[in-house]
């Protein structure tokens, strides 16, 4: 018995001084250069140009596959929304598919071989993993079928590119901060799962912002959390107690936490976000959120099988478009670009 | 003689001391102290506040209802890995019901039917289809995601009804609504386990199947009654988590799967079944509760967080386990004169 006491002891002793080192363990040790870096954009078009933008007329009717990381949530069935439009606009047959998540590059994998024996010609690749869907895009290089990576980074050189930066908008919703709670202060960053690179480069942005133009304003805390409003709704409330004098709150994802669901003592506190659905219009218009970035799935979808259409079709469009995310706020939640962010109730992408 | 009376006494207090140090639970209760004494010292200002007490509680309050669920999966001898796609699956049907079909009674109705619904049909595989719990329950899990998701077509459902948020955000009285609802799902599951035929048997079956067969108890029914309890827990804890969250989304909840297991497991459910109790659930919620609230104070790193975590429920139940631990540290005489430590129930 004595024996479980000390190594009962050991274990306790151990987790407390783990947490009592936690501010010097909690600084950043996982950053690495590549997060600190916007995208190399060749193009990136502005709200109004895209809402101009035209799907082009296939010469043919091909046959396009939207390959997604999965279809449980209203970013990705957006993208399929968006996807569809294109296809529609240009004539061309769209096959959908979607993997099970972030964590699963071997499904992918699956579908793209058939995919390429179902005899698609052209492939608009949401990849699941930066480096784990490398072997995906090699299988459809291989066939010489054109590849357009929208949503998250693949690093293959092949593909060519339609997506939000996700760097450029940490720094923008730094700004949108700053606008918001011009006085400074003290305040929490929320940020995704910790090994998610789209949560990691915003959060980068938002700090290499922040410490360039705004030396004002204190980032005091940046929990991690799953995409889960009730985990991020713990961490919130657990950074709240730590930092119980914050002047604004902030955070890469809308649902992180969700605005109806801050805590007592952070509401009416200037919040930003990014992403859209209709329940942050509704925050919103309710002035339970200040502003959000937009993250364009539409658009990755319109314009993501527009240029797959423009390769098949022998042309050279943009290698890297970067889409833009002007902040949706009260005044403009009604406009047509903030609408754009939306699919039709009772839409339903479904794969085939 | 008076010296005798004395030393008489003494010992008999030492020896009430000593076995209640062996208890699980009383570990768990130094534990707990220790914990919560720890970060009161480390972090005066932001974890020994009333503020914090009220958020812990809330957030051990839905915890424990989903962990009391798993223990009876548990102490039939298997456990329920759809627990987290219950709680945002039931999130999302009682988001539908309120919003769409009737209101909050019947949205609050539906969500719990849900919620026993899908603890029938894991509990009917299992016994009469004769599949193993890890596979029922983990195809439980993708099906109620993928499910959810088709009900919602992937969209948030908001927009609930007033007296919804008493389920989980405001307080009854002095006591907030997740402990009060806690509490009474503990008085309620105690009266079944320790005071019904169901939790004798459902201890019984955990702790000999075979014994149960012989002696002609009707085992398939009272697996399935265990599993159904812990659906219709893992739905109320849906329905509470909907409350706090504001929103339904198919993914609320989804961190509650290791947790539930955690604490029921360091609290002395035994896996395998036959032995747990709901005070040692109640102190594996609170230990677990207050060691991942003061690890987000701390500011430590998420993944350090899962590194603790992960050895505190290890070790724990090492710890607990008196006779494994023996042996592992004792001479092989000694291994074949250790005996195996007492099943403990309500």
């Amino acid at each position: 018995m004595c024996t479980q006491w000390k190594l009962g002891g050991g274990i306790l002793t151990f987790g407390l001084l783990l947490t009592a080192a936690g501010g010097a363990i909690a600084a950043d040790s996982s950053a690495t250069a590549a997060l600190h870096k916007p995208l190399a954009c060749t193009q990136s078009p502005t709200a109004a140009e895209l809402m101009q933008y035209k799907a082009p007329q296939a010469k043919q009717p091909y046959t396009v596959t939207l390959m997604e990381v999965s279809l449980n949530g209203y970013y990705y069935q957006l993208l399929a929304y968006g996807a569809e439009q294109a296809a529609k606009d240009a004539g061309v047959k769209l096959h959908l598919t979607a993997a099970s998540g972030y964590t699963t590059p071997a499904i992918q994998l699956g579908q793209a071989d058939n995919e390429i024996q179902r005899g698609t010609q052209g492939v608009v690749f949401a990849p699941v993993d930066i480096n784990g869907s490398i072997p995906t895009v090699a299988k459809f290089k291989e066939k010489g079928i054109p590849v357009v990576n929208v949503s998250t980074e693949v690093a293959d050189p092949y593909v060519y590119t339609v997506m939000q930066d996700d760097y450029t908008m940490g720094q923008e919703l730094a700004d949108q901060i700053a606008k918001l709670a011009p006085s400074g202060g003290p305040g929490v960053m929320m940020a995704g799962p910790a090994n998610a690179t789209w949560s990691a480069k915003r959060v980068a942005g938002f700090q290499d912002q922040v410490k360039a133009k705004y030396p004002n304003l204190q980032i005091v805390a940046t929990p991690t959390s799953l995409v889960d409003p009730s985990e991020a709704l713990n961490k919130l409330q657990n950074a709240l107690q730590a930092h119980p004098n914050i002047k604004w709150l902030a955070s890469v994802d809308y649902s992180l936490p969700v605005p109806q669901s801050v805590p007592a003592q952070a509401k009416g506190l200037p919040y930003a976000t990014m992403g859209f659905d209709p329940n942050t219009k509704a925050a919103i218009v309710d002035g339970l959120l200040a502003s959000t970035l937009p993250t364009d799935a539409y658009y990755m979808g319109y314009v993501g099988v527009s240029e797959v259409v423009s390769l098949l079709n022998g042309e050279k469009p943009t290698k890297f478009n970067c889409l833009p995310f002007p902040a949706i706020t009260k005044q403009n939640v009604d406009d047509p670009f903030a609408q754009r962010q939306l699919y039709p109730e009772g839409y339903h992408a479904q794969t085939d | 003689m008076p010296g005798e009376a004395a030393s008489a006494e003494h010992s008999r207090t030492r020896g009430l001391v000593s076995r209640a140090s062996r208890s699980t639970e009383f570990r768990l209760f130094c534990a707990f102290c220790l914990l919560s004494a720890a970060f009161s010292i480390l972090y005066p200002a932001a974890f020994p506040t009333a503020a914090n007490v009220a958020n812990m509680s809330r957030v051990a309050g839905v915890l424990f209802v989903v962990t009391a669920g798993q223990m009876c999966a548990l102490l039939v001898g298997g456990f329920d890995l759809s627990v987290a796609s219950n709680i945002g699956f039931v999130g999302v049907v009682t988001a539908l019901g309120m919003t769409r079909y009737g209101g909050l009674p019947s949205g609050l109705l539906m969500g719990l039917v849900t919620g026993a619904l899908i603890g029938l049909v894991n509990g009917g595989l299992i016994v009469w289809a004769r599949l193993s719990p890890f596979i029922v329950t983990l195809g439980m899990l993708s099906f109620l995601l993928g499910l959810g998701n088709e009900l919602a077509h992937g969209a948030p459902i908001f927009g609930f009804p007033k007296g919804f948020e008493y389920l989980a955000v405001r307080d009854w009285g002095p006591v907030p609504a997740p402990v009060a609802i806690g509490g009474i799902v503990l008085i309620v599951l105690w009266i079944l386990l320790a005071r019904s035929k169901v939790g004798l048997y459902m201890y019984a079956i955990g702790a000999g199947r075979e014994a149960c067969r012989a002696a002609g108890v009707p085992i398939a029914r009272y697996e399935a009654i265990a599993y159904t309890v812990c659906g219709i827990l893992a739905g109320l804890a849906g329905v509470m988590e909907l409350s706090r969250v504001s929103v339904g989304y198919v993914t609320n909840g989804q961190s509650y799967l290791l947790p539930s297991i955690a604490a029921a497991v360091i609290g002395g459910t035994a896996i395998g079944g036959g032995a747990g109790t709901l005070r040692g659930v109640v102190l594996g919620v609170a230990v677990l509760t207050v060691l991942s609230t003061g690890m987000d104070i701390a500011g430590l790193n998420e993944f350090y967080q899962r590194m603790v975590t992960g050895a505190v429920i290890v070790l724990s139940v090492l710890v607990s386990r008196r006779s494994n631990l023996a042996t592992l540290f004792s001479r092989p005489s000694a291994v074949l004169n250790s005996r195996a430590a007492p099943h403990a129930h309500n």
